[in-house]
């Protein structure tokens, strides 16, 4: 996973404004390799939040171009791509109409699996989530804000994708659980050996997660390296301000 | 109250025939405005300039009040199922429309984003979590409309449509309270088990463990089960009478009306095997009744030749009774294609009364006597009586009437006055029942001032032709009814509250007419 590693998505020159106002995405280039886990951090606004959408297509752009998979962007069927990366949201984003399995099923049924390799799926990301026979049959409501984040992630890995794309995760929860969470998400990293790319706003997060951190400021990316570099090499006075807070 | 339960028991059938009238009406309207209503609110959802415009005209649609909108559709619709279906549905439109659109607007855009990154298409977004995450809001919207729409079915019966509202406008029409009272109360329990039955629907929804679940999922399917049990075995009714030869008998919102309509129908039904419906009690009268009789939507009803001739045929007066009925019958057959087939005896006008025991101290029996000896008299009439040319001023040319004095009453304080003695004599309607609970008498017009307003039956030339045992047994009730049997026959519906049903039933048999 150092220089020779093979590029899963490579974005190039990627521009994007809304109608009014200073563009959201100033000519962002980023080559993701493949099993890293990247965070993404940067003041509100920044625009983070897009270029993680960015490679799912949830948000268009102006002008540049996206690889994805070996595959330009313009090229995909959203619908395929959006199936084989796994997306989880703040919150968890979990349907409080749907059973915690149902949750967890989502993808599968709407991109209908067989019932075997469903029922396989689930077992071993319960397994996997610690979340018993009870936790699986009840309501997302009935579980706690730790528990829910798992159900979180647990829905975004069910596709079995190469890459998962997280936007602030563990941003609603206390701090033991928080940091509880990045353990296991961190292991599971290493186990499962996929590309996760994960926006935060929590420094101590990005740095303890991300094998690589891109640090962005008003649509710009100012540094893209590994944690330690970044701590001691920072590249201008703005990202030396921004990790010191 | 034993009241009450008497009239349910005595009337069951009566009853049940209009509750299924009533449960057919609303839930026919029920499904059209939960396709309609359903459909729009989604078409509406992200068309926020046609959204402005729908819910704007829906809302306005709602402040018509009720009674005004069955009115304005009777010329283009008629009468009947078809026009209270269409105003039921204008009125139960709003709130399905509203909570479709706001159930499925205020749907978190997280989950939807949430959904649509995961790859779900724009119809999995929609059904998996829109959709179901807007049911609970769209329900209500739907229970509120069902509750209405059963209670605004009640109004139906003014133009004909049946229903339980029929019961209680019938009760109205003559008098009764009991059965006023027993029709409100069937509307209001079948609203209230429309609406308990949704809401334990919308409970179950709520009810978000598991075990509960299961057993709330039994209780939801009964619910359907029941339901649709209910709609098949009233289709069933429906379609195992639509087969049969039929004809719908129509009365005016009177009681004599009423009792008349019985006659008619029951004299059909003892003697054919002619199924009859009966759409009585029909607001606006004749004003409504012509016209269907025209379409078609209706083949018999009783009608007064004064009213055809003065206010459907609206000709000059005629006054001689027998002239007047021959001219009718001919016009209406030329014109309309509608048969007067018999008259029934008795003469429903405007007349002059006093008490019995006056008239027969002072020897008097016709308007001329009145006259004479006018000067005695306190005369009490409506201000209405007064000013008409047809009314107080016209008779007071043919008779020169010289009251002791004339005092203008309310309408319903005329019979009041004539027993307090602060009138001698009022006008009033030949045929009333108040005149025979009173002991009046009813004063010969003998120069014939006012116009005939004889009863007579009406049926259509098409429905005559299909028919023709109807004209061979509608004739036996030629001169059957004289003023003093209709006078009997009102009394005994309108004073001693007997059934119109029963009261033409007992008639009918007294002449051999039925078994």
């Amino acid at each position: 996973m150092h220089s020779m590693a093979e590029t899963i998505i490579d974005i190039q020159n990627v521009t994007k404004s809304y109608q009014t106002g200073s563009p959201v995405l100033r000519d962002v280039s980023l080559d993701i390799a493949k099993g890293s886990f990247v965070t993404i951090i940067g003041p509100s606004g920044c625009g983070k939040t897009t270029l993680l959408r960015l490679i799912n297509g949830m948000s268009d752009f102006d002008s540049g171009h996206i690889i994805v998979m070996n595959k330009d962007l313009a090229n995909w069927d959203k619908i395929q791509l959006r199936r084989s990366i796994g997306y989880a949201i703040q919150q968890g984003g979990l349907f409080p109409h749907m059973t915690v399995r149902q949750n967890i099923e989502f993808v599968l049924s709407i991109s209908d699996a067989s019932v075997q390799i469903t029922n396989d799926r689930v077992n071993a990301l319960a397994t996997m989530m610690s979340l018993d026979d009870s936790q699986l049959e009840s309501f997302p409501s009935n579980l706690s804000g730790g528990q829910q984040q798992r159900v979180g992630v647990a829905r975004a890995l069910a596709s079995q994708p190469e890459i998962v794309l997280m936007d602030e995760p563990f941003g609603a929860l206390d701090n033991i659980t928080r940091r509880k969470l990045q353990n296991e998400l961190k292991e599971m990293h290493h186990k499962l050996g996929i590309t996760f790319i994960m926006v935060t706003h929590d420094l101590h997060e990005a740095f303890t997660l991300g094998t690589q951190v891109v640090i962005m400021n008003e649509g710009k990316i100012e540094q893209f390296d590994k944690p330690e570099t970044i701590k001691t090499k920072p590249v201008n006075d703005w990202v030396t301000e921004f990790i010191k807070t | 109250m034993s009241e009450i339960a008497k009239t349910i028991i005595e009337r069951r059938e009566y009853l049940f025939e209009l509750l299924v009238q009533h449960i057919m009406l609303s839930l026919g309207a029920i499904i059209i405005i939960t396709i309609i209503g359903i459909a729009t609110g989604i078409a509406i959802l992200h068309q926020s300039k046609s959204r402005q415009l729908v819910l704007g005209f829906v809302n306005f649609l709602y402040t018509i009040p009720s009674i005004a909108m069955f009115g304005l559709f009777i010329p283009i619709i008629g009468i009947g199922y078809g026009n209270a279906l269409v105003v039921l549905v204008i009125y139960g439109l709003l709130p399905v429309i509203r909570n479709t659109y706001t159930g499925l607007s205020e749907v978190d855009p997280l989950l939807l984003d949430a959904a649509k990154g995961m790859g779900a298409t724009p119809r999995q977004v929609f059904l998996r979590v829109r959709w179901p995450l807007a049911f609970p809001t769209i329900l209500s919207g739907f229970r509120t409309m069902v509750v209405m729409t059963i209670a605004l079915a009640g109004l139906a019966s003014f133009i004909g449509a049946g229903g339980l509202g029929q019961a209680i406008y019938r009760g109205i029409n003559t008098n009764n309270s009991s059965l006023i009272l027993a029709g409100s109360i069937s509307v209001a329990l079948l609203a209230l088990i429309a609406d308990l039955s949704i809401g334990a629907i919308e409970k179950s929804l709520k009810v978000k463990a598991e075990i509960a679940r299961k057993k709330n999922r039994i209780l939801k399917y009964s619910v359907i089960f029941i339901l649709t049990a209910l709609v098949v075995v009233m289709a069933l009714v429906r379609f195992v009478k639509s087969s049969a030869k039929e004809i719908v008998v129509a009365s005016k919102p009177t009681a004599e009306q009423y009792i008349l309509g019985e006659i008619i129908s029951q004299l059909v039904e003892g003697n054919t095997d002619i199924h009859i419906v009966r759409k009585f009690g029909i607001g606006g009268g004749t004003s409504n009744i012509h016209p269907a009789m025209l379409k078609g939507e209706i083949d018999v009803y009783p009608e007064y030749t004064g009213t055809a001739w003065l206010f459907v045929l609206k000709e000059p007066r005629i006054n001689h009774p027998d002239s007047l009925y021959s001219a009718i019958k001919k016009a209406y057959s030329d014109k309309f294609r509608l048969n007067w087939i018999c008259r029934l005896g008795f003469n429903n006008t405007f007349t002059l009364a006093l008490p019995e025991s006056t008239a027969q101290k002072e020897h008097l029996i016709t308007l001329s006597a009145l006259a004479a000896k006018s000067n005695e008299f306190t005369f009490g009439a409506e201000f209405d009586f007064f000013e008409r040319e047809d009314g107080f001023l016209g008779l007071n040319k043919v008779y020169p009437f010289n009251f002791k004095n004339k005092v203008e009453l309310d309408i319903n304080l005329k019979f009041q006055a004539l027993e307090n003695h602060t009138v001698d004599v009022i006008n009033a309607f030949s045929t009333d029942s108040r005149i025979r609970q009173m002991n009046l008498r009813v004063l010969k017009d003998d120069k014939l001032f006012f116009p005939a307003y004889q009863a007579g039956i009406v049926i259509r030339n098409e429905t005559q032709q299909k028919y023709p045992e109807l004209s061979i047994l509608f004739e036996r009730l030629e001169g059957l009814i004289d003023d003093a049997a209709m006078l009997q026959l009102n009394y005994e519906v309108e004073i001693e509250k007997k059934s119109p049903n029963e009261v033409a039933q007992t008639f009918l048999k007294s002449h051999g007419l039925i078994e």
